[in-house]
């Protein structure tokens, strides 16, 4: 016999019984079974019980219930707030503000950061301000340098140019001759090996070489002071009265020498005066652009077989001038000669180059083993500020020079009237560069044929 | 039933009693509850659903089941309407009222020691749905209805009366 179940009594006690049909055959079960209908009157108490139950839990009447018409009000405001309406939109709009604005903030921070890492220090000089005073050394006046026998010889870098092997020589330093006491005011520049570069009214232009070698920094020492080379016949200069400063703003190896070489050699006013060991009245013509007894002393724009002065070079191999005139050849490494070229004694080479801007650079060589015409070193020299282009004067105790200060010290040269002079030893060579507006720039890339 | 024949007034006569006591069986709070329950309604006429009562049901177990995170911000879009009658007068019989929370915490643990299924059938019939709607909104099928239901009713019955002796038992 078929028994109604526990679930179906509490379908049929719930009228959940869908089928008529079936509700008809519980109905019928129920009255005709004993069993079941016991468990019918069991499963109604457990129902009801459990009802009463979930009904005391139950929140109390709710006879505050709100009107449907208000539900409806309210659904129909949060509809038109949902469609775009405008209070929808600012919705909408206040609800992406707040991550929009962090988002923003925080990729602005990250750009910031981003732009300020490439950025160079603030206390870190730029390449450009390192190597701007070779190029922006403003001439000196005739009216500074004039009367002024001090030099101002800024240190160049180390790698401007290389004495060294001259120091290394000790012919050159046998003619060289004593310089006046330190009293003078002849400065020799804290670099030992350099050159003394002429002072240049060159133009703020870089170097027309390309892929010319820049320079090293500066040493971080000052080295002691070393001897400067001067005229030998400027002892009128070192007895004229120093003037103020006389030097300018060294820069590298281009420094300002206004006046340093016998600025009253053979009574020429300072920057005008003769320079490397010229005689008495040869400055001028140095200062205006001649070679002076076989040096150019102003190479700028010389022509090709005649010098500005007139000066007529024959034109000779580099082989054959290299026997006429005993002493090696050097020249600008990566360029080529244009002419080489002997002067009438046969004592000075110059060399001509035409650079890639069609400049001219002449480099003129000769032999340093002429007394006369070899350059006086001063063992302690003023030490020169070149920052602020001030003199001080050293101990009065001047040591003599030594056979490799000659090599160490500084070849003061004369004031240019136009183009810059940049001149070095090597070895017993002096060589002169001209015509480009940093010759100093070429001469580290001086080399022996 | 169609969408066009659905009298929301009187689905919403009929159903807001029994969708408070479904809330509030979830979120044990009254006014929560109702609040709730409009907010289930004002949905449902939003959207006019096909099947209101199974709707709004799994709608509001949607909203209690929320409720627990989303309480402040609940807060912030919700709004008791305002009510056209007066509420009943508070029980000034504290011993009573007393009493009454305390059956009324007994039978909420009972309820609680349920499995999530029968918990679920058992609200959703005391609420008022019949056992397709249950079996709908539950995943059982319709004959299983009785069955589970009749468990569930056991299970609490018992449970309840484990509760009151063990509480008897402390005196």
């Amino acid at each position: 016999m078929r028994h109604v179940d526990d679930g179906t009594i509490h379908a049929w006690l719930d009228e959940q019984v869908t089928d008529p049909l079936e509700a008809a055959w519980i109905e019928e079960h129920l009255d005709t079974c004993a069993a079941c209908a016991a468990r019918l009157e069991e499963e109604r108490a457990t129902l009801e019980r459990a009802g009463a139950l979930l009904g005391a839990i139950a929140p109390v009447a709710d006879t505050s219930r709100p009107a449907f018409d208000a539900l409806v009000a309210k659904a129909r405001d949060a509809a038109a707030g949902s469609n775009g309406g405008a209070d929808g939109a600012r919705s909408r709009v206040r609800r992406w503000i707040v991550p929009a604005s962090w988002a923003a903030s925080v990729a602005l921070a990250l750009a910031l950061g981003w732009a300020v890492r490439d950025l160079p220090p603030a206390d870190k000089p730029s390449t450009e301000s390192q190597q701007a005073p070779s190029s922006s050394v403003e001439p000196a006046t005739p009216s500074n340098a004039q009367g002024s026998t001090s030099a101002v010889a800024p240190p160049p870098p180390s790698g401007d140019v290389s004495p060294r092997q001259a120091g290394t020589n000790p012919k050159s330093t046998t003619g060289a001759r004593p310089s006046q006491p330190s009293g003078s005011s002849r400065i020799a520049p804290p670099e030992s090996d350099a050159v003394q570069p002429a002072p240049v009214p060159a133009p703020a232009v870089a170097s027309p070489l390309p892929a010319a070698p820049a320079p090293p920094p500066p040493r971080p020492e000052p080295p002691p002071p070393s001897p400067a080379i001067t005229p030998s016949d400027s002892a009128a200069a070192t007895t004229a009265p120093r003037g103020g400063g006389g030097g300018g703003r060294g820069g590298r190896g281009g420094g300002r020498a206004a006046g340093v070489i016998g600025g009253q050699a053979g009574g020429v006013p300072a920057g005008q005066g003769g320079g490397f060991g010229s005689g008495a009245g040869t400055g001028a013509a140095a200062a205006q652009g001649r070679l002076v007894d076989g040096m150019v002393v102003n190479g700028a724009d010389a022509a090709l077989l005649r010098s500005a002065d007139g000066t007529v070079w024959q034109p000779i191999t580099r082989a054959e001038a290299a026997v006429r005139t005993g002493m090696p050849l050097y020249g600008i490494e990566g360029l080529t000669p244009v002419l080489t070229t002997i002067s009438a004694d046969g004592a000075a080479v110059r060399t001509v180059y035409r650079l890639p801007t069609d400049a001219l650079l002449e480099v003129v060589q000769r032999r340093r083993e002429d007394p006369a015409r070899s350059v006086t070193v001063v063992a302690e020299a003023p030490v020169v500020d070149v920052q602020n282009a001030r003199v001080q004067q050293q101990a009065p105790s001047v040591p003599q020079p030594t056979a490799n200060s000659v090599n160490q010290g500084r070849i003061l040269v004369p004031e240019p009237v136009s183009a810059p002079l940049w001149s070095t030893v090597r070895g017993d060579v002096l060589l002169t560069l001209s015509g480009v507006a940093d010759p100093a720039a070429l001469a580290s890339r001086l080399r022996p044929d | 039933m169609s969408r066009a024949a659905i009298d929301w007034g009187a689905l919403y006569e009929e159903n807001y009693p029994g969708l408070v006591r479904y809330l509030h069986s979830k979120v044990w709070d009254a006014d929560r509850a109702r609040e709730l329950a409009q907010e289930v309604f004002v949905r449902a006429l939003g959207n006019r659903p096909d099947d209101p009562r199974a709707w709004l049901f799994t709608v509001a177990a949607n909203l209690a089941r929320d409720e627990a995170r989303t309480v402040v911000r609940r807060k912030k879009h919700l709004a008791l309407l305002r009510t056209e009658a007066v509420s009943a007068p508070p029980t000034i019989d504290p011993v009573a009222e007393m009493e009454a929370e305390q059956r009324a915490a007994t039978v909420r643990r009972a309820l609680e020691s349920l499995g999530e299924r029968d918990r679920e059938v058992l609200l959703l019939r005391d609420a008022g749905l019949g056992y397709p709607e249950i079996a709908q909104r539950t995943g059982l099928a319709v004959s299983a209805v009785g069955t589970t239901l009749c468990r569930a009713r056991k299970r609490l019955v018992s449970a309840h009366a484990s509760l009151e002796e063990a509480h008897a038992a402390r005196g």
